[in-house]
């Protein structure tokens, strides 16, 4: 006896394409029988739902449908942020590093950025008198050499 | 009213047209774009075509034939031109039908025919748009496998295969939805 029928020979049945052997078959088997009655059955509830219209839609919420557009848009704000902070950042440390990089000269470098004033000069003078004394040393004879007074 | 009911008298043939076949195209447009909405604006589409040809005096062998012919390829264009719009208004199944065409004798056979019915579409749509054309070309216009098979360029084995994927699908959504 022939094997049981596949499903889709099953199918070719149903819709009128089946094989002459195949629907000799369909008659004499009844586990084959039962199927074709199943599926007889399956065929007509699709039938039905389907001539039936599709379930009215409805748009999706405003945040869900521009998600993407919303992710991209953050994303990108997040990209310019970042990017201004780090040009802000460079351009503090530009300035010194500047300079010196581009220093052709061998003068030493300035650490201090004021310059020696008058008032400092005359500061400084008083403290030497005030510690050593009056004109007894000159600033080329050093006051801790033994020669000074 | 319809656009057809206020067409002029000399076009009574067009109406008998329109009354005809109508339900048919509507429903061919709604299972291959499973959107009730877009299917309603293709299906106009479709007889404002017809209606031009008719005007134009010339007359196709079977307007049954020639009108799904333009049906499936107004559908085919809606589906690719559409993309732009199915992402921005994404939208998603409203768990309600709109037409009562069930019957039903108590509201556990009502709630258990739509939740039948809800799976078997969301299942149809999910399906690819070539299997949804030969569903509906094969099972519900009644075209013979040779047909389907020359009109959309497929071998008749081809036609056959995407058939029985398509009611295998079909007949699983069944087992999900009982």
């Amino acid at each position: 006896m022939k094997r049981c029928l596949t499903d889709q020979s099953l199918l070719q049945c149903y819709t009128g394409d089946g094989t002459a052997s195949d629907l000799i078959h369909l008659e004499d088997c009844v586990p084959c029988a039962a199927r074709y009655k199943a599926l007889e059955a399956d065929m007509a509830l699709i039938t039905q739902s389907l001539a039936a219209p599709p379930p009215a839609r409805r748009s999706a919420p405003a945040f869900l449908r521009w998600r993407v557009a919303l992710s991209a848009a953050a994303m990108a704000a997040a990209f310019v942020i970042g990017w201004s902070l780090r040009g802000a950042s460079m351009s503090q440390i530009g300035p010194h590093s500047k300079p010196i990089a581009s220093a052709g000269h061998s003068a030493p470098v300035q650490l201090s950025a004021a310059e020696p004033t008058a008032s400092t000069s005359a500061l400084y003078a008083a403290y030497v008198q005030d510690a050593f004394g009056s004109d007894s040393c000159s600033e080329a004879n050093d006051p801790l050499d033994a020669g000074c007074p | 009213m319809t656009k057809v009911d206020v067409l002029p008298l000399e076009h009574e043939d067009f109406r008998d047209l329109y009354a005809g076949h109508q339900v048919r195209v509507l429903r061919l447009c709604r299972l291959m774009l499973t959107d009730a909405d877009e299917a309603e604006e293709v299906a106009q589409e479709v007889f404002l075509k017809a209606f031009r040809f008719y005007r134009s005096g010339r007359r196709p062998d079977a307007w049954d034939k020639w009108l799904v012919t333009v049906a499936v390829n107004a559908c085919r264009d809606r589906l690719r031109s559409s993309w732009w719009k199915r992402w921005r208004g994404r939208t998603e199944p409203f768990d309600e039908f709109r037409d009562g065409e069930r019957i039903h004798h108590s509201a556990e056979d009502a709630a258990s025919q739509r939740e039948t019915q809800r799976m078997l579409w969301k299942v149809f749509g999910r399906l690819s748009a070539r299997q949804r054309e030969i569903f509906a070309l094969r099972h519900f216009e009644g075209w013979s496998t040779e047909e389907v098979a020359l009109h959309l360029g497929l071998s008749q084995g081809s036609v056959k295969q995407h058939l029985f994927r398509a009611v295998r699908e079909l007949r699983k959504g069944i087992g999900k939805a009982l």
